[in-house]
């Protein structure tokens, strides 16, 4: 009549024993917390809902979202302040704030920036620098690395032209409402510089 | 009853010691104390010609109220404002206090939702479903499906220690938790008594369900959840209750695979001794999202309910077919057909469910 409970449980505990006190780091990404951020939101948030966009709440609000979350999604307190990182990176209307990689006149959502791709090695140098050291290898995989929510940039000036590419940084929603891309406000030359970098890596 | 106290105590008592171990290390992210409102509202539409005559308007609201304190203790509750008939029914779906103790380790007191297979616990919010209805294996919610649900619990009262890492590409996670458990509705002399899944204030008995989930996720990929809820369900602490959940999920490129399967074992006092009814159900959900576009198949099962390998109920099945419309990542119209059987009596209960859902 009773059933097998007490033989169950303490091999509960011990795993949960086991999973805190001797937390496993393996495999660490090397990406910045932003970067980081954008890879958790989008793999852990993305297994039961659409992610929402950062631009929903203000700093002090994504705080209690993500603690709230945490609860439900199973984070651990670094993924929470990593996605912390990223969500408040991402929420502020980016015709209203410095970019991140310090530079102004933002593009603001839509405007078609010059499509010429440049061939000077500075201009795809900065371009490579933005990749690297922003948030798009949070979601997306370049040369190997990086996230799986979106699509690899490695072929995507082939797949979806350059003109695409330079729309999608200048404005993510512009062909879906539903993107969960950030707006990072990033600048003409930035864009560009993404763009011929990106280009660089075609066969 | 000191048996399950015992193990109910032994348990929690290793789970302190596990928080204490690990140290209140938990890194701040930034020492606040404020409010916050948030949820889902819902306005929708059913019609059903056979069965049950339905042919309204339906509307609800979910607000979730956030209450955090620094940065270790976060108060949340959540109710649930709809119409039955022309009352305004009122339901707290969960209030919980949680403790972050660790960055691993994070303790709940209250009513929470239970980590009894994923839908209950994550996926139930309307604009988080898929689909127009909860799947009939769980019931949340009214159903025209033609069986009983197998578990119909959303929540339940108690406390629970929930446990994550971390491991690279995989995040683990161990939820282990007490609560009420379910208790006899109606006439407790019945043949096979009927349990009552509801989240109460009271106990029937002084014995305690224990359960817990084992997480495995693979992010973005997939996951595995195997989840156990046992106790006694009688004022006496005798007849026992035992639910296993399975749950999996399969995720590429816009589509997404889900499944879950229950069964549940409630012994019965009879004369002769103590058997056992065996009941079991699953249900499987495909979606493939194209743009702002998501159709969505689902196909649940209940099997025959068994008393000692003798058939006490008849099994059922529905089958919906779904079709959501995106207007952001958390607003979207949803549109579906459930074709409801049960598989001997031919009941007709198919019926067309749509709605609004709009998380907040």
């Amino acid at each position: 009549m009773k059933h097998s409970l007490f033989r169950i449980g303490p091999a509960w505990c011990a795993a949960l024993l086991a999973i805190t006190v001797f937390p496993l780091t393996l495999g660490a990404q090397d990406v910045s917390l932003v970067g980081e951020g954008a890879r958790v939101y989008g793999n852990m948030c993305g297994r039961c809902h659409n992610p929402r966009s950062p631009l929903e709440h203000t700093d002090r609000s994504w705080v209690m979202i993500v603690n709230h979350m945490r609860i439900r999604a199973n984070l651990t307190g670094k993924q929470v302040r990593s996605v912390l990182a990223f969500l408040q990176a991402s929420n502020t209307d980016p015709a209203e704030r410095a970019n991140p990689f310090g530079e102004t006149s933002p593009v603001n959502g839509g405007a078609v920036p010059d499509t010429i791709l440049s061939t000077d090695p500075q201009v795809i140098a900065r371009g490579r620098a933005v990749v690297q050291e922003g948030a798009c290898l949070g979601c997306h995989v370049v040369q190997g690395q990086g996230g799986a929510v979106g699509p690899s940039l490695d072929d995507v000036i082939k797949r979806r032209g350059v003109e695409f590419v330079m729309k999608k940084m200048a404005d993510p929603t512009f062909d879906s409402a539903t993107s969960m891309m950030p707006n990072f406000g990033l600048t003409r030359e930035q864009i560009r510089a993404v763009a011929s970098y990106l280009a660089t890596l075609l066969p | 009853m000191a048996t399950s106290t015992t193990r109910a105590g032994v348990g929690l008592a290793l789970l302190l010691c596990t928080g204490l171990t690990t140290g209140l290390d938990a890194q701040r992210i930034i020492p606040t104390n404020q409010v916050l409102i948030t949820g889902y509202g819902t306005v929708g539409y059913g019609y059903q010609t056979q069965g049950e005559n339905i042919n309204a308007f339906t509307s609800s609201m979910n607000p979730i109220f956030l209450f955090q304190f620094q940065d270790r203790v976060l108060f949340e509750a959540e109710f649930e404002f709809a119409l039955e008939g022309g009352v305004t029914e009122t339901g707290l779906e969960y209030a919980q206090l949680d403790f972050i103790a660790t960055d691993n380790l994070t303790f709940v007191a209250g009513k929470f939702l239970l980590p009894f297979g994923v839908f209950g616990d994550r996926l139930h919010p309307t604009w988080i479903n898929k689909f127009s209805t909860a799947p009939p294996i769980y019931g949340h919610h009214v159903s025209a499906f033609g069986a009983e649900p197998l578990l119909p619990i959303l929540s339940d009262m108690g406390v629970m220690v929930r446990g994550v890492v971390n491991a690279g590409r995989f995040n683990l996670g161990i939820n282990m938790y007490a609560v009420q458990g379910p208790s006899i509705e109606g006439d407790p002399t019945e043949e096979v008594p009927e349990l009552e899944f509801l989240a109460s204030s009271e106990d029937g008995n002084t014995n305690k369900m224990l359960g817990g989930r084992l997480d495995i996720a693979l992010p973005p990929w997939a996951e595995l959840n195997v989840s156990y809820f046992n106790g006694d369900y009688d004022d006496q602490n005798v007849l026992d209750f035992t639910g296993w959940n399975v749950a999996g999920e399969l995720r590429t490129s816009g589509f997404e695979l889900r499944g879950e399967y229950i069964q549940t074992r409630q012994e019965i006092e009879q004369p002769t001794g103590f058997p056992t009814l065996v009941r079991q159900g699953f249900y499987g959900q495909a979606a493939y999202r194209i743009d702002a576009w998501e159709p969505v198949f689902r196909w649940t099962q209940v099997f025959d309910s068994k008393l000692d390998g003798t058939v006490t109920d008849q099994g059922a099945w529905q089958a919906g077919f779904g079709l959501d419309y995106w207007f952001s990542p958390s607003i979207a119209f949803m549109v579906g057909y459930e074709v409801n059987r049960e598989d001997v009596v031919e009941v007709d209960n198919d019926r067309l469910v749509m709605h609004i859902a709009f998380g907040f």
